[in-house]
């Protein structure tokens, strides 16, 4: 094994040194959850619209009247399905089409490669605000799906196409720098069995990028949970297509906001993603990024 | 590791069928109009509970799907289904937006309906007037509003001196002077935080026809009002939150301010109550704020999403909404008990003999950034009075037609 | 005969390429193309028009929007400076402290996950949410956190700050979230990076006498010198897309001193219906990204010996 994927084995045995970087840590992160704490503090709290002062990180009373209130919304739960079905299915087709479009644009040789990748580049520093309008006309003449006579708009399926599609590009980019690390000898004793790409792909360098591919499912997971914009435009005129951060901006009053709901919200709206964070970096991101567990 | 992964594809793709299979909601028979609003809570509930039932009864054909959008980005939502086409049929949206969307073709004019004329005889002039644009009007009014005076009863008596809600600003000024602290606040630069106190002490934006505003932007008279706000502000009577970095109006009127001027939407209790804002040199003033309902251009149904505006301008719905704060707009029910037996209602209803409009124009915008801009300089940036109201007077020419 | 010959093969090697290449890139480039491309040569193209959104009616103006973007007002060189600065500021903070959490995370016995999770935790929290909670923490007069604590607390200040309605503190307050929520995202990928650096590397130079700050300085930061590039890129172009705390925080104000390009693109397009003004800054911030990344490349490939990307 040349590569330290077990700390234990490292040799950073002097113990004042582990405690510097204890206290060191610990501090950063005291600093780092404020804003947490914040958020925390006030979800208990009940307001007259007017946040306290002097501020409060930590709560008085544990009153959970106003996450009593969220979860009771009767739109709720819906909410919560449709988030975790659009961004499940998203995260799922979004990573498993940009890891082939990778390969392709990694391991392939064919004429215009780089001009293609040039292009979803700069797609990438386009701002994307402007794109909803022609990509809702395009969803809109999507009417050859039966049962869809108005095309796309305000369904499910539009949505995760436009996620999907948008997300394709940044992920390309960000896979294919790992699948070229991949080392060519690997594929070669493929190549050598009679295997062609698919072999090689499905054998060596999806089971090799497991650590690159469940990083960036991650990144997608949180864009696609948290993302308001496009949603609200497809499908917030279809109360049963609502989605966690639709329901979360109606808490914000017109006049006036209770905070104690939007915080109670936004860490209810929280907890989902924080558990598939810890699942996932404890199963998936480990070991290399870079290289990946290869001996050259 | 292929099977699994072709059996989760299909998985993928029976998902995406079932998805797409699950959407179809359209009866052909009956008519659905989908009807845009920002109501809040409240307001939504006496509208599902109250109006919606109201409609049911009458037009058992017409579904009402009523969408509550977020106010904050509403506007860019109403300009984003002009794009998209995938607009409301009917929608409640600002006085101040109106002849934008018109000049953008965004909405329908309804003056083209026979019974307009009829209709609209029964509204006020001041709401109804919003709608108009080069001739038509593009909406009913739905329910207006202005701002009046907020003033805490416990502060004024223990700051100022006053036992009784004074009646003129020189009385307020006198009595607020030397005290040491803000006693009055507003948020910020903009036209609706500001106008009220431009036009209170004497300011003019344009001609009667908003289509000059150099002779009346400049004037001795704006500037001077302008400059008494600045002076007001060096004597610790006035203070601009977003200027001064002074506590919010909410939060600050429970114990430092002693008045701010705001919507009836306000939590008003038993200590801090609505009042018609005290006149200056003999006048009050006050801007108009309030909700037309449009019937969209995009609409298939505009017959029908006109009957829905109507409907909402009738008496019983006006008077269901007025329950949650929605003052009325039509004339019958200006001296009803129901708004003059009301301790806010009335005061708001009376503040809006005083109140004036903004500027009706599909340029609101540019005319709101120019003013904004020309304010922070001054206030801010200390720059001169008199040369910035002339170059924004000038600027906004340019956007009057 | 011999170059048609060649030319022969060539074309058929070309169309074995794309045969093969087809089956892998054909998924995702159909959807681009209909989604992203279609629309983003819309876009490009409504920059040189005058488009009326309803009536969807598009008329060619040339260089009109560019000429009124750039010379009409201030608020696009406001803006432009604004992401500038975000991107001086932020970037370097960002890999600077990710790259020191991810060291020290990794260099740790015990707890990795604690600090793994805790520091990523802001960047998987909604930007709407998190803008929220930073304009509490820097409302102005007694609402804030920090005015609370500069002084009340600590008396540092005499008065108040009025953080979100000036020009400094209100872009300070701005660079100082971008900073927050995006550290974790980078420490993330450090730490990957650094766990795949040979342990042997560290174990000689442990011999030799280094401390961990000399390990730091000549083996991690070599070794991680590409996912740096990658995450410089990356924030870079996210520098450009600032957006929602500006709105939230600022909206700009001000007139227009902590205003950001993809503020005012939207604001000119949903707000007063300039759709070519709009799309002409999304055009000049898009090129823009794509020269800071040629010159990024450069500069890094010329340090790297022509290594890699």
């Amino acid at each position: 094994m040349m590569v330290n994927n077990q700390y234990t084995k490292f040799k950073t045995k002097n113990r004042i040194t582990q405690i510097f970087i204890w206290t060191f840590l610990i501090i950063a992160l005291i600093v780092f959850s404020i804003p947490f704490l914040i958020m925390i503090a006030s979800s208990f709290e009940e307001f007259s619209y007017v946040l306290p002062y002097p501020p409060k990180l930590f709560p008085t009373s544990l009153d959970f009247a106003a996450y009593r209130y969220v979860l009771e919304q009767h739109n709720f739960m819906t909410a919560l399905k449709n988030s975790v079905i659009n961004t499940s299915i998203t995260v799922v087709v979004a990573v498993f089409i940009s890891s082939l479009s990778a390969y392709g644009f990694s391991r392939i040789e064919f004429p215009g490669r780089e001009l293609l990748f040039g292009v979803y580049l700069f797609t990438l520093m386009m701002p994307g605000f402007l794109n909803i309008i022609p990509q809702f006309v395009v969803l809109r003449n999507i009417t050859f799906i039966p049962g869809l006579s108005r095309g796309l708009v305000g369904s499910r399926l539009g949505l995760i196409l436009i996620y999907t599609a948008t997300s394709i590009c940044g992920h390309t980019f960000f896979l294919r720098n790992f699948f070229k690390n991949v080392p060519l000898a690997l594929s070669e004793s493929v190549v050598v069995d009679g295997g062609g790409h698919f072999s090689i792909f499905f054998r060596i360098i999806l089971p090799l990028s497991k650590p690159a591919i469940g990083t960036m499912s991650i990144f997608a997971l949180q864009g696609f949970w948290e993302e308001y914009f496009t949603a609200k435009v497809l499908v917030g005129a279809n109360e049963a297509m609502i989605t966690l951060p639709l329901l979360l901006q109606r808490l914000n009053g017109e006049h006036a906001t209770r905070w104690e709901w939007v915080f109670a919200a936004s860490l209810l709206a929280l907890i989902p993603i924080i558990i598939l964070f810890i699942v996932f970096q404890k199963k998936l991101v480990i070991g290399g990024l870079t290289q990946g567990a290869v001996k050259e | 590791m292929k099977k699994s992964l072709t059996l989760l594809l299909f998985m993928i793709l029976g998902l995406f069928t079932m998805v797409a299979c699950t959407d179809t909601t359209t009866v052909p028979e009956d008519i659905t109009l989908t009807f845009w609003h920002t109501y809040g809570d409240s307001e939504e509930a006496v509208l599902t509970d109250t109006v919606l039932p109201l409609w049911a009864a009458a037009h058992p054909n017409i579904t009402i799907n009523a969408v509550r959008q977020d106010g904050s980005q509403y506007h860019e939502m109403v300009v984003m289904s002009f794009g998209t086409g995938n607009g409301p049929d009917v929608a409640r949206i600002d006085i101040s937006n109106t002849a934008s969307y018109a000049e953008q073709g965004g909405l329908v004019a309804l003056n083209t309906f026979d019974d307009f004329d009829t209709v609209s005889a029964l509204y006020l002039d001041g709401p109804l007037s919003t709608s108009l644009y080069k001739g038509s009007y593009y909406g009913l009014p739905l329910d207006t509003n202005c701002k009046a005076a907020v003033v805490n009863m416990n502060l004024l008596e223990s700051e100022l001196g006053l036992t009784e809600i004074p009646a003129t600003m020189e009385e307020f000024i006198t009595a607020a002077t030397g005290r040491g602290t803000f006693s009055i606040n507003v948020s910020g630069v903009g036209d609706w935080d500001l106008y009220p106190y431009f036009w209170l002490f004497g300011g003019s934006l344009t001609n009667d026809e908003f289509t000059q505003a150099t002779g009346y932007l400049n004037s001795a008279a704006s500037i001077a009002s302008i400059n008494k706000l600045k002076e007001l502000n060096a004597l610790d009577i006035f203070t601009i939150r977003d200027i001064d970095g002074t506590a919010d109006a909410w939060a600050g009127i429970q114990d430092t301010y002693v008045m701010f001027f705001e919507g009836p939407w306000y939590g008003f209790s038993e200590d801090i109550v609505a009042a018609t804002i005290p006149t200056y040199n003999g006048r009050s003033a006050s801007v108009v704020g309030g909700e037309n309902i449009s019937v969209f251009s995009t609409s298939e149904h505009p017959e029908a999403a006109y009957e829905f505006a109507k409907f909402m301008t009738s008496e019983a719905v006006q008077l269901a909404m007025l329950t949650v704060g929605q003052l009325p707009i039509l004339k019958s029910l200006v001296t009803s008990d129901a708004v003059l037996a009301n301790p806010k209602w009335s005061v708001y209803m009376k503040q809006l003999e005083s109140a004036q409009a903004r500027i009706p124009s599909p340029n609101n915008d540019e005319i709101k950034t120019i003013w904004s801009n020309a304010m922070t300089e001054i206030f801010l940036n200390g720059a001169d009075v008199t040369a910035t109201l002339t170059a924004a007077a000038t600027a906004m020419d340019a956007e009057l037609d | 005969m011999k170059m048609t010959l060649t030319m022969k093969k060539r074309i058929k090697k070309g169309m074995k390429g794309w045969l093969s290449a087809l089956p892998f890139i054909m998924p995702g480039l159909i959807l681009v193309a209909v989604f992203i491309i279609y629309p983003m040569l819309f876009t490009i193209k409504i920059s040189f028009s005058d488009y009326r959104i309803v009536t969807g009616e598009i008329t060619n103006v040339g260089l009109l929007n560019f000429k009124n973007v750039l010379f009409e007002t201030k608020d696009f060189w406001y803006a432009y400076r604004n992401n500038f600065l975000y991107a001086l500021v932020t970037v370097p903070l960002i890999i600077f402290g990710g790259l020191i959490f991810s060291y020290l995370v990794n260099n740790l016995k015990k707890g990795q996950s604690i600090f793994k999770v805790g520091f990523y935790l802001p960047v998987i929290t909604s930007w709407v949410i998190v803008s929220l909670v930073f304009k509490y923490m820097f409302g102005n007069s007694n609402t804030g956190l920090m005015n609370y604590l500069l002084v009340d607390v600590f008396h540092i200040l005499d008065e108040y700050v009025p953080w979100l309605y000036r020009e400094w503190t209100g872009n300070g307050a701005i660079w100082l979230m971008g900073v927050w929520k995006n550290m974790g995202w980078a420490m993330l990928i450090f730490l990957a990076a650094l766990q795949s650096i040979p342990i042997e590397l560290y174990e000689s130079a442990s011999i030799d006498g280094a401390g961990l700050w000399d390990k730091f300085r000549f083996i991690t930061i070599a070794a991680v010198k590409p996912t740096i590039y990658f995450v410089m890129v990356n924030m870079i172009i996210g520098s450009f897309n600032v957006f929602i705390q500006v709105m939230l925080l600022t909206s700009g104000n001000p007139n227009g001193t902590t205003s950001v390009l993809q503020y005012l693109l939207y604001n000119r397009a949903f707000n007063k219906f300039e759709f070519g003004e709009a799309s002409a800054i999304g055009l000049i911030s898009a090129v823009t990204i794509v020269l800071l990344t040629i010159i990024l490349n450069k500069a890094f490939l010329l340090d790297r010996n022509g290594n890699g990307e």
